[in-house]
């Protein structure tokens, strides 16, 4: 089928891909708003996150370290969205500066999946189990390939 | 040890008070059967038949309701409250796993009913609630 093996196209069905896809605009389009609330919501639940953040003036959505930070991450996640033939080449040099360089926990990512979920479910039209499926994989994928170069 | 404030317990009260209970937790059971899957397994008896509507789901999220009824009413007792529904869950064989799987799509049909009006602070609440909950329906586990 010509599909790298370990693509994300190995574990994301036609179906997910389709949702993914489809959803991709959105967040390139509101990388912003729904960063920064994922990110300041990440901080408010789990607050020992914010130790990777030290030097931040503030935790909040409407903080401005917050607000490029979230965007940052959102505009990754976007991103990602577009390379689902080839998720471990595209985040590679990502997933080295986690692990070798920031060396945040990779527990992190799933706490930070369900948020941007629950953010998701909060600012998108819809949300049914079938669209949170197959984001839940997906956010999956990421935290799995940010988590490969760890050891 | 998940310690609620008292302004945690106020959300928490306030937001249950004006919940559609079996409505809420049938869709949250649905979306945990198709989101995560495996969490089916003891459930055969329902036939593959996982939507907030059937008969066997309604029937789980009535017993579901009722018990995190019991809970918002006793927040600073759930380990007495739960005591015998943790030792029925162990022997009935569920993954404690589940209580928080529960918990997070439990808290995904809040976002989509109250969008903007959960806050952060109110996203807090309730994700420490059913932290609790968890917590306590495993404490009876060995």
């Amino acid at each position: 089928s010509g599909r790298a093996k370990n693509s994300a196209t190995m574990v994301l069905s036609d179906a997910n891909r389709q949702v993914i896809h489809h959803l991709a605009e959105t967040l390139h389009a509101n990388a912003a708003t729904y960063g920064a609330d994922a990110l300041a919501r990440l901080f408010e639940i789990h607050p020992q996150t914010k130790t990777y953040f030290s030097s931040f003036t503030g935790y909040e959505a409407t903080n401005p370290q917050v607000i490029a930070h979230g965007t940052k991450v959102m505009e990754a996640v976007a991103k990602a969205a577009g390379h689902l033939d080839d998720l471990p080449h595209h985040l590679e040099k990502l997933a080295k500066k986690h692990g070798l360089e920031l060396l945040v926990d990779p527990h992190n990512f799933v706490l930070f999946s369900n948020i941007i979920v629950v953010t998701l479910a909060i600012h998108l039209p819809t949300f049914p189990p079938a669209t949170h499926t197959a984001v839940d994989k997906f956010l999956e994928e990421i935290a799995h390939q940010l988590s490969s170069e760890y050891r | 040890m998940v310690n609620i404030t008292k302004k945690e317990a106020q959300i928490i009260t306030d937001i249950w008070k004006h919940l559609d209970k079996q409505g809420t937790t049938a869709l949250a059971l649905e979306r945990v059967f198709t989101v995560y899957p495996w969490t089916t397994r003891l459930f055969g008896s329902f036939n593959k038949h996982f939507k907030a509507s059937e008969s066997g789901v309604q029937g789980h999220a009535a017993k579901v309701a009722g018990a995190l009824d019991k809970a918002v009413h006793n927040l600073h007792d759930l380990d007495n409250v739960f005591h015998q529904l943790s030792e029925k869950h162990q022997t009935i064989g569920v993954d404690t796993q589940n209580f928080k799987l529960l918990g997070q799509t439990f808290i995904v049909e809040l976002a989509i009913l109250l969008k903007g009006r959960l806050t952060p602070e109110v996203h807090e609440a309730a994700y420490k609630f059913f932290l609790a909950v968890a917590g306590a329906l495993s404490a009876q586990y060995h």
